[in-house]
């Protein structure tokens, strides 16, 4: 008797620990499974955090050249902007578009058309098909201008 | 069977984690982000960062903040409170319970946040690749009954069955796996973006009291970044007299600069604050904000912020009827904690270093997600797996240390190197195995040694030692070394290799950090030496085996130069720079005659060749040419 219920608690006890190894060996396939799957997006992604980094020089450079209309600045800026369109960064079209919470962020809200981006503050960038940063904008209430 | 997953739904951002592999982890939102903000705007069901995005240009239809409106009364003085707060319409719904109304619309605030833990669901499907049905979502310890329930709906409306509605200073104690000491008193401080909550806890064998909390519900994060950003006004205006408040642009720009400078104060004393080009002034000129922020001054700054929260603490010391002595354990929740004036306050107050461990944003999602994995059932106990504190390796050639095991390996775990012999016919080698992070051997601790003997004779390097570093679950640590060739083999067996105290492996840290320098140019010095000793040996080989083939004086010169680097490197005043000249020179002499000696000394092993392998008898490939520096390391000589 006191064997058998000896044997029950045995059983038990290999099938918790069969469960456990089962459960940790699924954990560490789905893991792989999952690095494999991201590793193409980890390598196209790899210099996201670094052109976020880039974007407010980037913004100060346009804001130099906003007042000071530099032909060599101008150069510079090209040269800037076709470096990032080449690693994948794309200005999003904001200023004049329907306001769209995907890609914009309302900083204010301004007289002009209703929910159409009147000013773009700050300009948002796509990376890749991801939204990098989203472009700050004011937004028409409706009420005109 | 699917996971369960654990969710921190906050008043002001919400997080999402999961077990995996004995692990809590953090599940990162669709937008990439480690939480999301708590803000939904109902008519086009948008949640998260999407929703905050809009939320002015659509302030009376999105809401925020919901959580305080949870299971409340319309008649109760949290709902008014909030009502100040709130640009959205709160009214009375069913029941006299609170409701919001979004373009004439009416929804509970259960539905308001059944939207976020949808979104919740939805990315945590995405990142695990399967269907979520069950969470545990945590509330704040003072959320009375009818909030928890309330809670506990929103999950379902969301589809997901809640498992359990666990206290969030309790989830931040089990991310924190207090739960595995015994009977402790601890203090929750929680600051984050909207809120902040201190709690007293009491635990023992598994259960969690909460003793108490206290709190202010409207103080966090965004009341700090507001702070800085009327410094940065007030300065500019002072410098230049223009009020950048009114320049949009310009404002938008500090409040993005802000926050970073506030974040970035948290590791450095001092910042930046750089916007070229901000606006211009009267006359049409260019200005620029270029403002340094030190760390000091943002404490002077937020100083009053931070007084706020030690009345509460006091509070809650009080009607857990403790004293701040009575208190084991103080553990830092939320964002703001990482601000170093914040772990100073708690720590002046609670008269003890806080513990921090886990990533504030995260432990109370990471906490949940624990108690998930408990609830599925078959973990009984969380199966924490243990690492390894400190690097486990070898002494080999130079007294230099070959860690096997980098330090912080999670364990069971197993790893194999190939060594061979330092001296030609050398019958045993020595293995002497090490546990410390400094590369000189006689630095680090002994756990054991062993000999392996009857290695047949061979030329150094030659030999192929194979020793295994096997640590299982319970961190018993076996090493094993087998000579390849006669298949002849020794083992020891190490308990507790992993078990230091705390103590111990701090000051091993700290002494391997301080001797970094001096450790660094001992090894260079040992390497160097090895790196002569296998040359010289390697060219009085290739002399030897070329015998009179090889032209006599070039002979002479390349033996002078070989003796010269020899006493270099026998020399106690040697250095690693000196010793590394005199092989550049032996090197280049011996360069200069190479060709014709390797021409020479194959000629006369090609000759010897057959001869020499049935004199030796041996059944393993030798390889011809001296090899000394072949194998990855060499055991130590006898």
């Amino acid at each position: 008797m006191t064997k058998k219920i000896k044997n029950t608690k045995l059983e038990k006890e290999v099938k918790d620990l069969e469960n456990k190894f089962k459960r940790a060996l699924a954990d560490y396939q789905n893991q792989t499974k999952r690095h494999q799957s991201r590793q193409t997006e980890i390598i196209k992604f790899a210099n996201e955090s670094l052109l976020d980094k880039l974007l407010p020089v980037l913004d100060s450079l346009e804001m130099a050249q906003h007042h000071l209309k530099d032909t060599g600045l101008k150069m510079i800026l090209d040269q800037f902007n076709k470096i990032i369109n080449l690693e994948g960064v794309k200005e999003i079209t904001s200023t004049g578009q329907k306001f769209n919470p995907e890609t914009m962020d309302c900083a204010v809200l301004v007289k002009g058309s209703k929910d159409i981006a009147v000013t773009t503050l700050v300009k948002g960038y796509t990376y890749y098909d991801k939204v990098l940063r989203p472009a700050k904008v004011e937004v028409g209430s409706g009420q005109k201008k | 069977m699917s996971k369960i997953i654990g969710i921190d739904l906050g008043t002001t951002n919400s997080a999402i984690a999961v077990m995996e592999g004995g692990k809590a982890v953090i599940i990162p939102s669709a937008e990439g982000k480690n939480t999301f903000p708590s803000v939904v705007e109902p008519e086009k069901n948008l949640a998260g960062e999407v929703a905050k995005r809009q939320m002015i240009l659509n302030p009376e239809n999105t809401v925020s903040s919901v959580k305080r409106l949870m299971g409340q009364k319309f008649s109760s003085p949290n709902v008014t409170k909030a009502k100040k707060h709130a640009a959205y319409k709160i009214v009375e719904g069913k029941q006299g319970m609170s409701a919001i109304e979004v373009n004439g619309k009416t929804y509970t605030p259960q539905e308001i946040s059944a939207k976020i833990l949808s979104k919740a669901k939805a990315d945590a499907e995405s990142y695990l690749g399967d269907k979520v049905t069950e969470a545990v979502i945590t509330v704040p310890a003072y959320f009375d009954d009818s909030q928890r329930q309330a809670t506990k709906q929103a999950g379902e409306i969301a589809g997901l069955k809640v498992k359990r509605i666990i206290n969030e200073p309790t989830a931040a104690s089990l991310a924190y796996g207090l739960d595995k000491k015994k009977q402790e008193i601890v203090a929750v401080y929680d600051l984050g973006g909207g809120t902040f909550d201190v709690s007293i806890l009491e635990l023992g064998d598994g259960v969690f009291e909460v003793k108490s909390t206290a709190g202010d519900t409207f103080l966090g994060g965004d009341d700090f970044d507001q702070k800085i950003i009327e410094y940065i006004l007030s300065e500019f205006k002072k410098e230049n007299g223009i009020d950048l408040e009114k320049d949009k642009q310009a404002l938008q720009r500090i409040k993005d600069a802000a926050e970073k400078a506030k974040i970035e104060l948290s590791s450095s004393t001092e910042t930046e604050i750089s916007q070229p080009f901000i606006t211009q002034g009267s006359d049409g000129q260019p200005l620029h904000l270029n403002l340094k922020l030190t760390r000091a001054k943002l404490e002077e700054l937020v100083a009053d912020l931070v007084k706020k929260t030690i009345p509460p603490c006091e509070q809650a010391l009080k009607d857990a009827k403790l004293d701040k002595k009575d208190i084991n354990e103080v553990i830092l929740v939320g964002g703001m904690t990482r601000m170093p004036k914040v772990q100073q306050v708690v720590k002046d107050f609670f008269g003890k270093e806080s513990n921090k461990s886990v990533n504030p944003d995260e432990a109370v999602a990471l906490g949940a997600a624990i108690q998930g994995g408990v609830l599925a059932g078959d973990v009984k106990d969380v199966l924490l797996l243990d690492v390894t504190p400190l690097s486990l390796g070898l002494e080999t050639m130079g007294s230099v240390m070959t860690s096997l095991i980098e330090r912080n390996t999670t364990v069971p775990t197993s790893k194999s190197q190939v060594f061979s012999t330092a001296a030609d016919n050398q019958p045993q080698v020595e293995v002497n195995v090490l546990q410390g992070e400094r590369p000189m051997a006689q630095d680090n601790k002994s756990l054991g040694r062993f000999v392996l003997d009857g290695i047949p004779p061979a030329q150094r390097g030659i030999p192929q030692i194979e020793v295994t570093f096997n640590i299982d679950a319970d961190g018993i640590l076996n090493v094993s070394a087998k000579d390849k060739a006669t298949s002849k083999e020794q083992n020891i067996t190490i308990k507790n290799a992993t078990n230091l105290s705390e103590e111990e492996v701090e000051k091993m840290k700290q002494e391997a950090e301080k001797y970094a320098d001096e450790d660094k140019k001992k090894k260079d010095l040992v390497d160097k030496k090895n790196e002569a000793e296998t040359f010289i040996f390697a060219t009085r080989k290739a002399l030897e085996s070329a015998g009179d083939k090889f032209d006599k004086k070039a002979k002479e010169e390349i033996e002078a130069e070989l003796k010269v680097l020899e006493e270099e490197k026998n020399s106690d005043k040697t250095t690693s720079k000196s010793l590394s000249e005199k092989l550049e020179k032996a090197t280049k002499v011996a360069q200069t005659h190479g060709e014709a000696l390797y021409k020479a000394a194959q000629e006369a092993e090609d000759k010897n060749k057959p001869k020499e392998k049935g004199k030796k008898g041996d059944s393993k490939k030798t390889d011809d040419k001296p090899k000394a520096d072949a194998e990855e390391g060499q055991v130590v000589e006898e």
